[in-house]
C-alpha cells in the first residue's frame, strides 16, 4: 500500500487502491435517500470532496447517480465506491450492472463485499469481483467488516487480494496489529463510523482538541489521516462538510497520535 | 355420484373461448389444477371441482368427486350431448369411454390450453415482472445468513417475512416433488437434514419460491451449497447450468417450445435430468408443456422454466426462471442465479 502519493484536490491525501488513487476523505451517504441524497452529494462535491461512498443496501444509488449527473466535475475526477450486499451471492453481476444504471457511471471507483456472505469468505463472489475488475466495469474490488483470516482465504482461494477492507475505525477500535496485517498485504484501511467508538468528550480528546483549537471529531479524523487511514464522514450540512474536509490540513505530533492510540479499547485481535 | 353447478364465463375467458372455437371444439374440460384455477379463479370454493367445462357460449359447469363421474356431469350439466370436446390433460380410459358413450369425443387441447396459460398481453406483462421481483426478494432472504447448522425454519420464517414486506401473500403451493420438503406457502425447501431440520456444509440446499402478489405468481428456484463444491455436486452443478442456458438459448420467436427441451436433453447427455417449462398466467403454473408439444415461443409469452440435475445420494441441482420472451429471445426476470452457488 503506498499512502504517500500526491494529494489530490483540496490537499486531500490519496492512497493507491489498486493502481486507482483513492482520496483518504470520503463523503459517505448513509442514511440519506432521495432529493436530501442528490443535494448533499453535490454540496459535497463543490466543497471539494472528490470519493463518494454508497451501497446497494442505501437505497440511495439513484439518487447518488442524479447527483453524479448534475455536477460539472468530470467523471475522471471522482471516485464512486458501492458495496454488495451479502444477500445477493449469486446475483453479483446483476447486482452491479443495476449500480452501474443507478448511478449511471459506466464503472466504478471501488466495488466492496460489504460483509462477509454468511460469515463466509465469500470465495465465489470474489472471483465475480476479480471478474468484473478484468473486464474494465470497476478500477478496484475490495471488502468491508472483513478480518485478516477472511481475507487470507480469499487470497489463497484466488491470488487477490482485496484493494481495499473498510471497517468501524476509530480511536476506540485502534489495533495495529491489524493495522499492520493490513499494510503488509496491501490493502487500504477505510473507516466506517470513525466516531461511533468513540467518547469525543475523553480527557485525552478534548485536551488535545482545545490545544490545537479544533473539535474532537476533527481530531479524530486527522489521527485517521496521520496513520494514513481512509475515512468515509457524512453530513448534510455544508459547514460541517467542509469542517470534516479541513481535517486533511492538520497535522498531530507524534506524541498526540501515540495518546490516541492509547485509548484503543480494542480487547482482542480481530 | 356427482352433481353439477353452472354459471356463465366472465370476459377474462372470452380469448380462451374463441380459441375453442377456431380449433372446432365444442367444449374444453379441465382436469388438472392449473387448469381448473385459470377458469374458475383461485378462491377456496373452486377448490374440490373435480372437473371443469368450459363451452364455446360461455357456460362454465364444475362438479366435483370422482373424476369419472364428475366428466359425466358437467357434460350433462352444460348440454353437451354430442360434438368435439379439447381435454388438457390425460384422461383415464374410463373417461373416453363414458364420454364416447353420450356421443362426445374427447380430443387433446394440451397445447391450446398451455397457450392460453402462457400468452401475455402486453398490459399484464409488468405485473409479472413485479411478481418475479417479489421471488428475488425470497431469494436474498434465503442468502441472507446463511450458514451451516441454520434451522431450516428460521430460514424459511425469514422468507416467508421479506417476501410478506415486499407485498407478496400467500402463493400456490408446489405439487411437485414435495415429500422431504419443508417451508412456508412462500417456499419450499429441501436439503436439510430431516432429522434435526439444519442445513449441512455438503448437502446442496434447494428453495422452490412461489409467491403470489395481486393474483400472479413469482416462480423461481435455486440451489446453494456451504462448502466448495465436491466432484459429483461440481458436476451436477456444471450441467445443470449448461443444460439451463442451453434450454434459455433454444426459446426463440417461431421456434417450437419443445425445441426448448430437447436442447436441455442434448446437454445433460447421459445424465439423468428433468426438465419443465410452464406457462404462469392464471395465479399458478400450469401443466408442463407436454413432449411433443407444437406450441411455437412469441414474444409476450411468460414461462416458468424448471430444471433438475440429481446429485446421487443427496438430492439434487434444481434451478428455475421466470422468463419473458421477446423479439430477441429469453429474458429472465427474477434474476436468481442459473448455476449452483457455493458459499465457502
Amino acid at each position: 500500500m503506498d499512502t504517500t502519493l500526491p494529494s489530490g484536490a483540496n490537499g486531500v491525501p490519496t492512497a493507491d487502491a489498486g493502481g486507482r488513487a483513492m482520496p483518504l476523505i470520503g463523503f459517505g451517504t448513509h442514511p440519506m435517500r432521495g432529493d436530501q441524497a442528490t443535494e448533499a452529494v453535490l454540496t459535497a462535491l463543490s466543497v471539494g470532496y472528490r470519493l463518494v461512498d454508497t451501497a446497494t443496501r442505501y437505497r440511495n444509488e439513484a439518487a447518488v447517480g442524479a447527483a453524479l449527473a448534475a455536477t460539472d466535475l468530470p467523471r475522471s475526477d471522482l471516485f464512486v465506491t458501492t458495496k454488495m450486499p451479502p444477500d445477493q451471492v449469486g446475483r453479483e453481476r446483476l447486482t452491479l450492472e443495476r449500480s452501474l444504471a443507478a448511478l449511471g457511471c459506466d464503472y466504478l471507483d471501488l466495488w466492496l463485499i460489504h460483509w462477509p456472505p454468511g460469515g463466509y469468505p465469500g470465495v465465489t463472489s470474489w472471483r465475480e469481483f476479480v471478474r468484473a475488475r478484468e473486464e474494465g466495469l470497476v478500477r478496484a474490488i475490495g471488502v468491508s467488516n472483513y478480518s485478516v483470516a477472511l481475507i487470507d482465504a480469499l487470497h489463497e482461494e484466488t491470488g487477490v487480494y482485496p484493494a481495499v477492507n473498510q471497517v468501524q475505525w476509530g480511536p476506540g477500535d485502534h489495533d495495529p496489529d491489524f493495522a499492520e496485517a493490513m499494510r503488509r498485504r496491501g490493502v487500504v484501511l477505510s473507516a466506517h463510523s470513525p466516531l461511533r467508538s468513540t467518547d469525543l468528550d475523553h480527557p485525552v480528546l478534548v485536551d488535545i482538541a482545545r490545544r490545537y483549537d479544533r473539535s474532537a471529531r476533527d481530531i479524530v479524523l486527522a489521527w485517521n489521516l496521520c496513520h494514513r487511514v481512509a475515512v468515509t464522514v457524512k453530513s448534510a450540512h455544508r459547514d460541517r462538510m467542509e469542517r470534516n474536509l479541513s481535517a486533511a490540513g492538520l497535522t498531530l505530533s507524534p506524541a498526540d497520535v501515540e495518546a490516541i492510540d492509547g485509548l484503543s479499547m480494542a480487547m482482542t485481535a480481530r | 355420484m356427482a352433481t353439477a353447478a353452472t354459471r356463465q364465463a366472465g370476459a377474462g375467458l372470452d380469448r380462451l373461448r374463441g380459441q375453442l372455437d377456431k380449433a372446432g371444439f365444442t367444449a374444453l374440460l379441465l382436469t388438472s389444477p392449473g387448469g381448473r384455477r385459470y377458469v374458475l379463479g383461485a378462491a377456496p370454493v373452486h377448490a374440490d371441482a373435480t372437473a371443469v367445462l368450459l363451452t364455446t357460449d360461455g357456460t362454465v359447469a364444475t362438479a366435483v368427486g370422482d373424476l369419472s363421474a364428475a366428466v359425466d356431469a358437467v357434460l350433462r350439466a352444460a348440454g353437451v350431448a354430442d360434438g368435439v370436446v379439447g381435454a388438457e390433460a390425460d384422461l383415464p380410459w374410463e373417461v373416453f369411454g363414458q364420454a364416447g358413450g353420450s356421443g362426445v369425443r374427447l380430443r387433446p387441447a394440451a397445447d391450446l390450453v398451455f397457450a392460453e396459460l402462457a400468452c401475455c398481453q402486453p398490459d399484464e406483462l409488468p405485473a409479472f415482472a413485479a411478481a418475479a421481483e417479489v421471488t428475488a426478494v425470497g431469494y436474498t432472504a434465503v442468502m441472507d445468513h446463511l450458514h451451516v447448522g441454520m434451522d431450516v425454519r428460521e430460514l424459511s420464517g425469514n422468507v416467508d417475512r421479506s417476501i410478506r414486506r415486499a407485498g407478496g401473500l400467500l402463493g400456490w403451493y408446489d405439487p411437485y416433488g414435495a415429500a422431504g420438503a419443508a417451508g412456508s406457502d412462500l417456499v419450499t425447501v429441501r436439503g436439510h437434514d430431516p432429522g434435526t431440520a439444519r442445513l449441512t456444509a455438503t448437502t446442496p440446499l434447494r428453495y422452490v419460491l412461489h409467491p403470489l402478489l395481486n393474483g400472479v405468481a413469482g416462480y423461481a428456484a435455486a440451489t446453494a451449497v456451504l462448502s466448495r463444491a465436491d466432484g459429483p455436486l461440481r458436476t451436477a452443478g456444471d450441467t445443470c447450468a449448461a443444460a439451463t442456458a442451453a434450454l434459455l438459448a433454444a426459446l426463440r420467436p417461431g421456434a417450437p417450445l419443445r425445441e426448448g427441451c430437447a436442447a436441455f436433453e442434448r446437454e445433460t447427455g447421459e445424465h439423468p435430468a428433468a426438465c419443465r417449462i410452464v406457462g404462469l398466467r392464471g395465479g399458478g403454473a400450469s401443466p408442463p408443456l407436454p413432449p411433443d408439444s407444437a406450441v411455437i415461443a412469441e414474444p409476450g409469452m411468460v414461462l416458468g422454466v424448471r430444471t433438475e440435475v440429481p446429485v446421487p445420494g443427496r438430492g439434487a441441482v434444481e434451478l428455475a426462471e421466470t422468463v419473458v420472451v421477446t423479439a430477441s429471445g429469453a429474458e429472465p426476470r427474477a434474476g436468481t442465479p442459473l448455476r449452483l452457488v457455493e458459499l465457502y
